[in-house]
């Protein structure tokens, strides 16, 4: 199988704090691939540095085989790697449908100039960005609120819409930052159904950050457990479930 | 005086500090720094215009264009160079350095153009027209017709355009926008060349009314006020501030004294921080505690 994303001994310090230690993960490309940890392990940290939120101290990540160690997000994200976060980074005086429809600018191909004079073209193309708006609007189920404020949504709905945003650039892979945190079991439920479809429909690849075991054990392919910062263990799920140095992080010693 | 003329005084003044409010507001909401120093890039690229003009032997037009291209460059250098270094920096030492900007413009434009006036062209031949009584100024006209050309423009930009909306969603949330592919220094430093572009036309409009000399930029206050008046968020609200501003110190010059026309609209900017502080289009503050 080809690796789409692979941190290499990737290592990163705040100061005199090592929040990630020499972490390797290989994400094999059209899987879910799952990064799990007790709170303060440094998941967070991974998913912003592979997204340039910050630059590693030391070590590279590379996706589809390219360095992107220190490339600002707007970069990995023309190269086909977006994310959602953990608390939703929304454009909450924007209606649902116009945070989506900004989730295509990289993708949109029309221009000031031929939008104000309403050329042909520009109207053709925005039929098509329409089109695409309701269509992710329906894959996630907000069809109903395309004109809400995105501030206005519950939160669970917040998470969903910040998926079709982060799905409208036409990704390659997504990361996914405590999609589940917060849900009630219905919705994990949904959440999963989604994430599933998503991989089989679209054969995208899911980094996952997540707490919530139903999730996870749920839907991954492959699991990565991280504690203070290094990999204590990495396997599929039901060898993830027995290892004692995975029980032992979440129970303590 | 009936009240039409008041009207007539008052919103032409007021465009003037509509459309310096909204650059204000502009740059707030892209940076979260208010830019003291933008009355100065005013007199700055009005005094280009004279420069271009007397020392170059410039036509009119030619000298326009020049101030506004340079005033353009002028503000992507302050974003660049100054701006953009210390955005990590506490906010105090960001506008502080807005004053700084502005304090050098000023005393720089008093040390190699001198204390005194220059007189400024006139952008239209100086006619009175005279509408049943109205009297209204050429010069007026003009301000208000670009003024108006200016901000239906802008609000076609960000309403309908891709830029004007990626500058909308970074403004909001820089994080998110990075995440859909906008960069968001590209936005911040548009922001910077459209507000100085603008203080090109504002410094056209203007100096001719008003006297051009390094201390023209003073008149930027009233913008302040404009923004507060407005929310300081909003541009709609910078507009109608802007407007609402021009038409109270008109009318407080006609009604109580020419001399109290200042001291009425910080009076009006000061009951507005204290029993409106959100303004007539901002939102209110509420802090969840």
């Amino acid at each position: 199988m080809t690796i789409q994303l692979s941190l290499h001994d990737v290592t990163v310090r705040f100061g005199g704090l090592t929040a990630v230690n020499k972490v390797s993960i290989d994400v094999s490309k059209g899987t879910i691939h799952s990064l799990i940890g007790p709170n303060g392990a440094g998941k967070t940290t991974v998913i912003n540095t592979v997204t340039g939120v910050y630059p590693p101290t030391s070590g590279d990540v590379l996706f589809d085989g390219k360095s992107i160690a220190g490339t600002p997000p707007e970069r990995i994200c023309a190269l086909g790697l977006t994310r959602t976060f953990q608390n939703t980074e929304l454009f909450g005086d924007m209606s649902v449908a116009d945070n989506v429809r900004l989730g295509m600018h990289r993708i949109a191909p029309y221009g000031v100039l031929s939008a104000a004079l309403q050329l042909p073209t520009a109207r053709h193309a925005e039929r098509r960005i329409s089109e695409r708006v309701a269509e992710l609007l329906d894959l996630v189920g907000l069809s109903d609120q395309r004109a809400t404020e995105a501030q206005f949504l519950p939160f669970a709905k917040m998470r969903r819409l910040e998926l079709a945003r982060a799905l409208a650039a036409e990704p390659t892979m997504l990361l996914l930052d405590e999609p589940a945190a917060g849900l009630r079991a219905g919705e994990v439920d949904e959440l999963n159904g989604l994430l599933r479809m998503l991989k089989d429909r679209f054969g995208m690849t899911i980094l996952l950050v997540d707490h919530v075991m139903p999730v996870v054990m749920g839907v991954s392919d492959r699991i990565t457990v991280v504690n203070f910062g290094q990999k204590i263990a990495e396997g599929e799920p039901q060898d993830i479930r027995k290892d004692p140095a995975v029980i032992a992080a979440y129970l303590g010693h | 005086m009936d009240i039409l003329q008041l009207i007539a005084n008052g919103i032409p003044a007021g465009v003037m500090y509509s459309l310096v409010a909204l650059c204000i507001v502009l740059i707030h909401n892209g940076t979260n720094v208010v830019h003291f120093g933008y009355g100065d890039q005013i007199t700055f690229a009005a005094y280009l215009v004279v420069i271009a003009q007397t020392l170059f032997g410039a036509p009119l037009w030619l000298a326009i264009a020049s101030s506004v291209v340079i005033s353009a460059l002028f503000g992507l250098f302050i974003y660049l160079a100054i701006l953009a270094p210390i955005r990590k920096t506490p906010l105090l030492v960001q506008v502080i350095a807005t004053l700084a900007i502005g304090t050098a413009l000023r005393e720089g434009m008093r040390a190699f153009m001198g204390p005194d006036p220059w007189p400024f062209p006139a952008l239209v031949a100086p006619r009175i027209f005279n509408l049943s009584g109205v009297f209204i100024t050429s010069a007026n006209v003009a301000a208000v017709a670009i003024a108006v050309i200016i901000t239906v423009a802008l609000f076609v930009f960000f309403k309908v355009s891709k830029y004007g909306q990626a500058i909308i969603a970074a403004c909001e949330n820089a994080k998110g926008a990075s995440i859909v592919g906008i960069s968001v220094t590209k936005v911040f430093a548009s922001i910077w060349i459209v507000a100085s572009v603008l203080a090109a036309v504002s410094a056209i409009l203007m100096a001719p009314v008003v006297t051009l000399s390094p201390d023209m930029g003073l008149i930027a206050i009233k913008g302040f006020c404009a923004a507060v008046l407005g929310g300081f968020t909003s541009l709609p609200g910078a507009i109608v501030g802007g407007i609402l501003l021009g038409l109270i110190e008109t009318t407080a010059g006609y009604y109580i004294s020419t001399a109290a026309k200042d001291v009425v609209a910080y009076g009006v900017l000061i009951a507005v921080v204290i029993f409106m502080p959100q303004g007539l289009f901002g939102k209110a503050q509420l802090k969840k505690v």
